[in-house]
C-alpha cells in the first residue's frame, strides 16, 4: 500500500508543528522577500492598468470591431478553469475516498478561491462600463426592470458568483479545526484572539465531528456537480452561439476537461513551490506528483481526442465556415500558436507514460508549466480564431495585443501569487486535522 | 463537576469509548483532533443533527425560488420577446435554479451545522481546563459526568483523569 505521509513523522506534535510552521515560525529568507515584492509589483501593475482602464476604457485593450472579447475573456476562461482542480481535488477524491488528496486540499482549495476571484474580475473589466455592473443582479428597482435570463452574461455571474460562495464555505467548513489548532499556538495573543474568533469556539467534540464528517462530504457531493455545471455554463458562452468552431455539443465536457487539465497542473507548480518553501517534504511526496501526472496525461490524451474530433466534424459535417476555420487554425497567421498548442497540450506530456518521468518532481514541474501555457493558448486560440474568421469576410481580422492587455494578465498572476504568499503566512497551507488522521490510518496509532 | 479521562492514541480512545459504554457508563462526549468515525454511538444518547434534510430542505426551497423568480420576471412581471422563443423558456431556465439551490444547500448547512452544534461559542465551560487544549492537537478526552466519574477513574485506565468544576 502506497503510503501518503513520508518518513520522519514520529508523533501527531511533529504533524501539527510542521504545518503552522510558515505561520509561527516563518523562515523569511530573502528569496521569499524577493519573490514577495515581484508579485507586490505586478499587483501595483494590475491596480494600475485597472485604474487606467476604468479612466480610459477598454479603447486600451486590443480588442477591435470583431475580435471584440479579445484576451479578457480568454482569460477568463483560462483563470476559472485553473479554479476548478481545487474543488475537483478536495471534493472528488473525497466522495471516491483517494487518500492523497489529504495533503493537498486545502491549498488547492485557496488556489481555487484566488483563481476564481481573478477570473470574476476579467468580465467585469471586459464591461465597458463596468460600474453598471450591478445590473445583471436581480434587484428591485424604480424602473422595474429585469435581468434577460436568456443571456450567457448572467447565468456567468450565477455561475461564477455561486462558485466562489461555495468554494468558500467548504474552504472554511474544512479550516474550523484548524483554526482552533492556531488559536492554541500562534504566538501573539492579538493572533490568538482573531483565530479564535474564527474557530467559532471547536474544541473537537465527537458529536460535533460527527456532524461535521457527514456535512462536510454532502458539500463534496454538491461541490462535484457544481464545478462540472461551471465550466459548462462559460463553455455555453461559446456554444450557444451561432458561430463556426463555437457551436459545438462537444463543448461542455471539453472545457470541463482543459479546467481540470490546466488547474491540475498549477496544483504541480504550486505543490512544488510549497514543498520547497515550506519544508513539507515528508507530506507532498514524490507519490503525490506521480499520482497527478497520471491525472495529467489521462486528460491530455481526452484533449488530444477533443481536437481531433473537431477536425473530424469540421470536415465530415461539411460547412464550409467550419472547413475554413480549421485550415485558418493550420495555416493562417496563428498558427504558430496553434502549432505550439498542440505540441505543450498533446505531445509534450505523453512523457508522463513513463513512471521516471512522473517519479522525477522538477519534470513533472516543467511539464506542467508547459501544460499551463498550452492551455492558456487554447483558450486564447478558442477566441481569436473563431471570430478573426466567422461568416463574414469583410469583417475578417486578427487580434493583436496592447501593452495594457499583457499588463493585466500579467498583474493578474502576481496578484494570484501575491493573495497565495499572504495565504501561506497566516494558514495552515495544509490541513493538520486531515493529515494527523491519515498518519493515524497509516501508522495503526 | 466533570472528569476529563485522558488518552495519548486514537485506539485507546476509541476502545475505552466501548468499554464505558458496555459497562454502562458512557461518556458524554470525547474531545478528539481527529474525527472517530463510528464511535459517536458509544456515546450516552443525544439528538443527532439532521444535516442531510437541512440541506436537501433548503436546496429544494431554493432551487423552486430561482424557478419562481426567473418565471415571475419573464412570463408576469417584465416579458421580453427574445428571439421568438416562448416567455416561459425552460430549458434556458434550468440554469439559475441549480446554482440557486447548491449556493442554498451550503449557506444553509453551514449554518445548519454550526446551529446543530451550538457554535459559535467562543468560551464552553471545558475550557477551564488546561488539557482541552491538547484535545484539537494530539490528546484525546472522554468528557464523563459526575455520577460517573468514580467509576471512570477506577476503570478505564486512563492517562491521567482531570477534574472541571463547570
Amino acid at each position: 500500500m502506497t503510503r501518503w505521509i513520508g518518513e520522519g513523522i514520529d508523533s501527531l506534535e511533529e504533524i501539527d508543528a510542521r504545518v503552522i510552521a510558515p505561520i509561527v515560525a516563518p523562515r523569511l529568507t530573502w528569496r521569499w522577500w524577493l519573490a514577495f515584492a515581484f508579485s507586490g509589483s505586478l499587483t501595483l501593475l494590475m491596480i494600475g492598468t485597472v485604474t487606467w482602464l476604468f479612466v480610459h476604457g477598454i479603447g486600451i485593450f486590443g480588442n477591435n470591431t470583431t475580435i471584440v472579447w479579445g484576451f479578457p475573456i480568454a482569460n477568463y476562461v483560462w483563470w476559472l478553469g485553473i479554479g476548478h482542480a481545487g474543488t475537483l481535488i478536495s471534493a472528488l477524491l473525497l466522495v471516491t475516498r483517494q487518500k492523497w488528496r489529504g495533503s493537498l486540499n486545502r491549498f488547492a482549495e485557496t488556489m481555487t478561491l484566488f483563481a476564481a476571484s481573478m477570473a470574476g474580475l476579467f468580465p467585469i473589466f471586459h464591461l465597458g462600463r463596468p460600474y453598471y455592473l450591478y445590473w445583471i443582479v436581480p434587484y428591485p428597482n424604480v424602473q422595474g426592470l429585469w435581468p434577460q435570463w436568456r443571456s450567457a452574461l448572467v447565468w456567468d455571474l450565477w455561475a461564477v458568483g455561486t462558485y466562489i460562495t461555495f468554494s468558500a464555505l467548504f474552504w472554511y467548513a474544512g479550516l474550523i479545526p484548524d483554526l482552533a489548532l492556531l488559536r492554541e499556538r500562534a504566538k501573539t495573543r492579538l493572533a490568538r484572539r482573531i483565530y479564535g474568533v474564527f474557530a467559532l469556539g471547536w474544541r473537537g467534540s465527537l458529536k460535533h465531528w460527527e456532524v461535521h464528517t457527514r456535512f462536510y462530504r454532502y458539500m463534496a457531493a454538491l461541490a462535484v456537480p457544481l464545478v462540472v455545471s461551471v465550466h459548462s455554463i462559460i463553455s455555453l458562452d461559446f456554444a450557444a452561439s451561432l458561430e463556426p468552431g463555437w457551436s459545438d455539443t462537444i463543448y461542455p465536457p471539453y472545457f470541463v476537461v482543459g479546467a481540470l487539465y490546466s488547474g491540475f497542473a498549477m496544483v504541480v507548480v504550486l505543490a512544488a513551490a510549497l514543498r520547497w518553501a515550506c519544508s513539507f517534504e515528508p507530506f507532498i511526496t514524490v507519490n503525490h506528483f506521480e499520482m497527478i501526472g497520471r491525472v495529467l496525461l489521462m486528460a491530455s490524451i481526452i484533449m488530444g481526442v477533443s481536437y481531433a474530433s473537431e477536425w473530424l466534424w469540421s470536415w465530415y459535417g461539411g460547412e464550409r465556415p467550419e472547413r475554413h476555420l480549421v485550415a485558418f487554425l493550420f495555416t493562417g497567421p496563428y498558427a504558430p500558436l496553434y502549432y505550439c498548442q498542440l505540441l505543450f497540450n498533446v505531445v509534450v506530456p505523453q512523457a508522463l507514460w513513463f513512471r521516471r518521468v512522473r517519479s522525477n518532481i522538477a519534470a513533472v514541474v516543467i511539464i506542467s508549466i508547459v501544460i499551463n501555457i498550452g492551455m492558456w493558448l487554447e483558450r486564447i486560440l478558442i477566441v481569436w480564431a473563431t471570430l478573426s474568421r466567422d461568416y463574414l469576410p469583410s469583417a475578417w481580422r486578427i487580434f493583436l495585443p496592447t501593452f495594457w492587455d499583457w499588463a493585466l494578465l500579467f498583474g493578474s498572476l502576481g496578484a494570484f501569487m501575491f493573495l497565495f504568499m499572504l495565504f501561506v503566512r497566516v494558514l495552515p497551507a495544509l490541513p493538520a486535522h486531515e493529515l494527523r488522521k491519515l498518519w493515524i490510518e497509516e501508522r495503526g496509532a | 463537576m466533570t472528569v476529563l479521562a485522558e488518552f495519548s492514541t486514537a485506539q485507546a480512545a476509541t476502545d475505552a469509548v466501548a468499554a464505558a459504554s458496555r459497562a454502562g457508563h458512557p461518556a458524554r462526549d470525547v474531545l478528539s483532533p481527529v474525527p472517530l468515525e463510528g464511535t459517536a454511538e458509544h456515546l450516552a444518547p443525544y439528538a443527532k443533527g439532521k444535516i442531510g434534510w437541512v440541506m436537501f430542505v433548503a436546496g429544494a426551497v431554493g432551487g423552486l425560488a430561482g424557478w419562481f423568480m426567473q418565471w415571475y420576471s419573464a412570463v408576469v412581471d417584465y416579458p421580453i420577446i427574445s428571439g421568438g422563443r416562448p416567455m416561459n423558456s425552460w430549458p434556458a431556465f434550468l440554469l439559475v435554479p441549480y446554482e440557486a439551490a447548491i449556493l442554498s444547500m451550503g449557506v444553509v448547512g453551514l449554518l445548519g451545522w454550526m446551529w446543530m452544534c451550538g457554535l459559535p461559542k467562543l468560551f464552553h465551560p471545558l475550557f477551564a481546563a488546561p488539557i482541552v487544549e491538547r484535545a484539537v492537537q494530539d490528546k484525546w478526552l472522554l468528557v464523563f459526568e459526575s455520577a460517573d466519574a468514580h467509576w471512570a477513574r477506577a476503570h478505564l485506565g486512563a492517562d491521567a483523569v482531570h477534574e472541571v468544576r463547570e
